[in-house]
């Protein structure tokens, strides 16, 4: 099986947005282990685009965080991670695309700014 | 000592610069790390050509981007990069920064220097690597020589500022030491005047790093080096930095053309580059076409050499001329690289090994070789001795194919077969020999006007030699009214048959 066939079984697991378990087991029936371990990788990354990670340095107002940001990503889920490493502010991850608003990485690009 | 009000003063300019906003960033995952080529996944905005960079500190730069990951190649080390890790855009082309300051210095592909001196300090202006060259309106036909100093080429295949002219032959025949005796007799411009002086880029791409060393020291001890840069990526750098050094060579000859400059390249050699390409696009993946090449390959060489330009007076009136080097296998010039670059340049020198082992140096075979600008790249002085001479050749190479079934000769082909030899023999010349027009002049016109006839061939360099100082120390007028580059008058013509005839009186076989 293609690589595209299998994108699109992965595509066909989900009823209402939500993976569908039902369908997982009847499709995993019929691929070999090969095809499996793609059919895995392309769900993994379907569920991270469903997804928004915010990493904080303090898990602090979460609420209100969360309230602001589901306006901005409607219709994915947000998680919060804690990293005491970015000082301050935040820094929102959507797929592949990372909005950085942390004092950590202003203060090391003021830092490779200077040295150039 | 520093002072520190000068440091808070130099922070503060270098602060406001800086930009609070924040950044967006793409991200993506390091799938597999193969010869050189990391794939990765994610990177969805990457852009074709960006420069992208990893967790610990090298770069790379996209060179395919397909539909789910993207295929980078590495610019730096990559040993310790990881299935896993992280790669981010950085939103920058691939860029060097050039100034003055580059002027005199050996620097690798992406503007580190090479010669243990340190990085200039001056925030230079920053040269897109890959440019399109300039369009039909902003250019001018070539019409000012680049004195070369070799005698040959300056009478037979001149060359012009802002023309291309590829220098073609087997390995060990003189290709470089051509390039490198045009770099050195720059000098002449430099300290003369008349003309505007050169700066020259030397691009040395997969040559040994003993070669390129040995250049450098020559460069350095003529004093060369005052008026050019050197960028090496030599054999033992990585191909991506192979791939991209011409570019970084001509990047910099375009900083000086925009200044209304003018500027000399050699790319030594292309071979080798396309050799480079062809390893990065196998390990890309990328279909194979003849000799294993990709299908670009002449795209490759045509957009580096079409930046070789002449600019008109409203862009400034600078040049690029460029001066590629193409090492042929067994004198094969129609091998798919040499067909290519041949197609691309305004014409060629091609270097022949029997020439060179007869003792005919520079090797040039005056039959295929060519300079599709001509008399333009020509100053009149230039132009009014060397049409003879080349008519003389012509009928001197057919005759000589003929009086080898060894038949009574008249007097008349005899005769046009000893002009031959003698001019021939004329035309060698020694490395590191360059002359100035002025004596270039005298050589030719010396052998075209008979005053050679009864030399033995054999004499023929140290009457040359002897000639040239004779009239350098007895007439040095005749030598002040040959450097100006237009057509000698009858006084100066009639000076220099009086002068001829005195220093052959004096001159014994």
């Amino acid at each position: 099986m293609i690589k595209k066939q299998i994108k699109k079984l992965a595509a066909a697991s989900y009823t209402k947005n939500q993976l569908d378990e039902k369908k997982v087991k009847k499709i995993v029936k019929f691929l070999s282990r090969q095809e499996l371990r793609e059919y895995i990788k392309i769900l993994k990354e379907l569920e991270k685009g469903k997804q928004i990670t915010v990493v904080v340095p303090h898990l602090y107002k979460e609420k209100d965080i969360e309230k602001q940001l589901s306006g901005v990503f409607a219709g994915k889920k947000i998680v919060f991670k804690q990293d005491q490493s970015l000082l301050a502010g935040l820094r929102v991850e959507n797929n592949d695309l990372v909005y950085e608003l942390s004092l950590k990485d202003t203060l090391e690009n003021l830092k490779s700014h200077i040295n150039a | 000592m520093v002072n520190s009000d000068e440091i808070i003063k130099q922070l503060e300019k270098g602060l406001s610069s800086f930009s609070l906003d924040t950044k967006l960033q793409n991200v993506g995952e390091v799938q597999t790390n193969t010869d050189g080529v990391i794939v990765a996944s994610g990177l969805s905005k990457a852009m074709m050509g960006e420069l992208v960079s990893f967790e610990n500190g090298t770069i790379g730069m996209v060179l395919n981007l397909d539909e789910d990951n993207i295929s980078i190649i590495l610019l730096g080390e990559g040993d310790d990069i990881k299935e896993g890790d992280r790669v981010k855009t950085t939103g920058r082309m691939l860029s060097i920064s050039v100034s003055e300051d580059l002027i005199g210095r050996v620097i690798d592909p992406l503007g580190e220097p090479l010669d243990g001196k340190a990085k200039p300090r001056k925030q230079g202006k920053e040269m897109s690597l890959e440019k399109i060259a300039a369009g039909v309106v902003e250019r001018e036909p070539v019409n000012t020589p680049l004195k070369t100093g070799i005698k040959a080429i300056d009478a037979m295949f001149p060359i012009g500022r802002g023309q291309r002219e590829l220098i073609i032959g087997d390995r060990g025949l003189g290709k470089t030491a051509i390039a490198v005796d045009t770099i050195i007799n720059q000098k002449n411009n430099q300290k003369n005047g008349g003309l505007k002086p050169v700066t020259c880029v030397y691009v040395a791409i997969g040559q040994k790093q003993s070669r390129i060393a040995q250049i450098i020291d020559k460069l350095k001890e003529t004093e060369a080096i005052d008026y050019t840069i050197v960028v090496v990526a030599s054999a033992a750098d990585p191909a991506s930095l192979q791939y991209l050094a011409p570019y970084a060579g001509v990047a910099i000859a375009e900083y000086f053309m925009q200044k209304g400059e003018d500027a000399l390249v050699v790319y030594d050699d292309l071979t080798k580059h396309a050799w480079a390409y062809r390893q990065i696009s196998l390990v890309l993946k990328r279909p194979a076409g003849r000799e294993a090449y990709p299908g670009d390959i002449f795209y490759l060489h045509s957009r580096l050499l079409e930046r070789a330009v002449r600019l008109n007076r409203e862009e400034g009136g600078g040049s690029i001329t460029a001066l590629p080097i193409i090492e042929t296998q067994g004198n094969d010039v129609s091998a798919y690289i040499p067909t290519n670059v041949i197609s691309i340049t305004d014409g060629q020198i091609y270097l022949e090994g029997d020439l060179f082992y007869s003792g005919i140096r520079p090797a040039i075979n005056i039959g295929t070789s060519v300079s599709r600008v001509g008399g333009a790249a020509q100053t009149p002085e230039m132009k009014s001795v060397s049409g003879k001479m080349k008519l003389e050749l012509a009928q001197y190479r057919e005759m000589a194919s003929f009086a080898q079934f060894g038949s009574e000769l008249d007097p008349a082909t005899a005769a046009q077969l000893d002009r031959g030899r003698r001019t021939t023999e004329m035309l060698k010349q020694p490395q590191y020999g360059a002359l100035t027009e002025a004596l270039e002049y005298l050589s030719i016109w010396v052998v075209t006007n008979g005053y050679a006839d009864d030399v033995p061939a054999t004499e023929v360099s140290r009457f040359e030699k002897e000639y040239h100082n004779f009239i350098k120390a007895t007439y040095p007028k005749i030598i002040t009214a040959l450097s100006k580059g237009s057509k000698p008058d009858e006084e100066t013509l009639k000076q220099l048959q009086k002068a001829t005839q005195e220093f052959k009186k004096g001159f014994s076989v």
